[in-house]
């Protein structure tokens, strides 16, 4: 059997080719026709339908093609000087360059080590991404809730070193350091892989799908915490910012796993916990380049499997959320499929404008993690 | 009984179907609806679920048509209704295995040569044992020629995620399929 994938390297295509094998074998599945009746069906209910109301032209587009409050260049910097939740920001001059001792998690409350998400500013100083200890800088560590209803701190210099960890990353892909990103993984990611070899083929697709990181700044780094114990913090690095693609440019908002041990952090791109549902936003209502319309009361849901630990919860640059614990979330099994859903909306309902919802779970044995981050557009 | 095809491109049928017209809507639906299929039964690998989801589908599209921003691909913004009608069908229906013994189907209304029935059951089979997630990814990129940007917008994700799911998608097939498909 061959393998097509594209292997990386100087002057590679950077458009992945579908997987020749994989084409192959899905071309053998022959695609049946609707039953006889599908089309009439259809008619019936679509005369059934109310008339449509002719739509406003919407100056929408606009609207959407900056990033808007809470997730942008402009809105992180207005967070930054009217916080008031005590959440770590790393100066523009510590960063990327920070290792701070990570201190005091354990102050945390008793279901869930609680402590708030960490919000960098963009800003990339490419010189050092490795450790060196900074003890100037102060550890901060915000005061958990006593009812675990929140995650939450890393120090700034943990979410310093886990943003350095992914942004690092990143550059190793878009390089083509097979190495260096190889060596930045954690062991879960490692093994996913089973071999230097066999990551090194598939690397290819990561450097489509993140190296563009490489070459711009993101407006804003995210740093949301997961949990935290002896073995160590499971964090989640959102990159958020414009990313240029094909020609034209893309808002986007990825989330990349990270672990912290020892002072180490090692990305976790993946050590999947399970697949993650995401229902509202729902993808399907609005144009891929745009958040995703919701309305201001309406919840995010999303699904994650059973037996996974209660998924945290981050809006924008707010505190972590423990998903059926915190005020304003639910969590529930699912009734006609294994899975629970998690609800969320928050007291008073949605801000109007742009937000980004960061969404993370950990496996039942705390030691894997699936993360993703989504745009919508409260409205 | 519906419209007769249309010449017009799909940007101003869009505009007419958005301003009421519905004909120039159905010939919409009939311009994509194979790829639709495509999409629809690779996910539920059962012919009757691919038409309740196309049903449920086609009529979110209509309603959703005032959201529609103009300038946008309405295939691209097709597929992320029909991947999001599909999963709920799945949901509502529990995730329930493929039943490789049900018939397949094919256009043609012909079975093909029995080489050809057992490898597509094996494919159905293995696409149905991947996670949904991966299940679409595969198929857009793989089945339907998506790159990881289009996948990306039509799923609603990050590129980052399809590249992951992608990963895992086609490592879980090329497995499950071993030797079966050449």
């Amino acid at each position: 059997m061959t393998d097509e994938r594209v292997t990386p390297g100087p002057g590679h295509d950077p458009d992945i080719e579908p997987d020749g094998v994989v084409r192959t074998a899905l071309q053998l599945l022959p695609i049946p026709a609707h039953d006889d009746d599908f089309w009439s069906r259809l008619e019936t209910a679509l005369d059934a339908e109310p008339p449509l109301e002719v739509p406003v032209e919407p100056g929408r587009r606009v609207l959407v093609a900056e990033p808007g409050p809470g997730v942008g260049r402009s809105a992180a910097r207005s967070h930054r000087a009217d916080d008031a939740s005590g959440l770590a920001v790393v100066p523009p001059a510590f960063r990327r360059t920070s290792n701070i001792v990570l201190a005091a998690m354990a102050a945390a409350a008793a279901v869930v080590v609680a402590v708030a998400g960490t919000t960098l500013m963009d800003g990339r100083d490419s010189t050092s991404s490795g450790p060196s200890a900074t003890p100037a800088l102060e550890t901060l560590v915000q005061d958990a809730q006593d009812d675990g209803s929140t995650v939450a701190t890393l120090s700034k210099g943990t979410a310093g070193d886990s943003s350095d960890a992914v942004l690092a990353w990143v550059d190793d892909l878009d390089r083509g350091d097979a190495d260096a990103a190889w060596s930045s993984m954690g062991t879960t990611s490692q093994a996913y892989f089973g071999t230097q070899s066999e990551f090194e083929a598939g690397m290819g697709d990561l450097t489509e799908a993140y190296g563009a990181w490489s070459s711009v700044d993101p407006d804003t780094v995210l740093v949301t915490p997961v949990t935290s114990d002896d073995d160590g913090t499971i964090a989640v690095v959102t990159l958020l910012g414009t990313v240029p693609e094909d020609g034209s440019s893309q808002y986007r908002a990825d989330a990349i796993p990270v672990r912290i041990v020892d002072h180490e952090v090692v990305v976790e791109p993946f050590a999947s916990a399970g697949d993650l549902e995401v229902v509202v936003p729902e993808a399907g209502a609005d144009d891929g380049d745009a958040p995703v319309p919701v309305g201001l009361q309406e919840e995010l849901v999303f699904v994650v499997p059973s037996g996974a630990e209660p998924p945290v919860l981050r809006l924008d640059t707010g505190d972590t959320l423990v998903c059926g614990q915190a005020d304003g979330t639910e969590l529930t099994e699912l009734d006609q499929a294994p899975g629970q859903r998690c609800a969320y909306l928050p007291e008073g309902g949605f801000e109007p404008g742009s937000h980004t919802i960061t969404v993370a779970f950990l496996a039942p044995d705390g030691d894997a993690v699936t993360a993703e981050s989504i745009r919508f557009e409260a409205a | 009984m519906l419209l007769s095809p249309s010449t017009l491109p799909d940007v101003e049928l869009v505009e007419l179907a958005r301003s009421g017209d519905r004909p120039a809507f159905d010939e919409l639906l009939r311009r994509h609806d194979d790829r639709m299929r495509g999409l629809a039964f690779r996910l539920m690998a059962d012919r009757h679920r691919m038409d309740d989801a196309l049903q449920e589908a086609y009529l979110k599209a209509y309603r959703a048509l005032p959201r529609f921003r103009p300038g946008s691909d309405f295939g691209t913004w097709l597929y992320r209704i029909t991947y999001n009608a599909c999963i709920d069908e799945l949901r509502k229906r529990k995730r329930s295995p493929v039943t490789t013994g049900d018939p397949v189907d094919p256009v043609s209304g012909r079975p093909g040569p029995e080489r050809v029935v057992s490898a597509a059951e094996t494919v159905r089979g293995a696409l149905a044992d991947l996670p949904v997630d991966q299940r679409v990814t595969v198929v857009l990129v793989d089945g339907e020629g998506f790159d990881h940007r289009e996948a990306a917008k039509i799923l609603g994700v990050a590129p980052g995620t399809i590249a992951s799911r992608l990963h895992r998608a086609r490592a879980a097939l090329r497995r499950i399929l071993g030797e079966e498909v050449r």
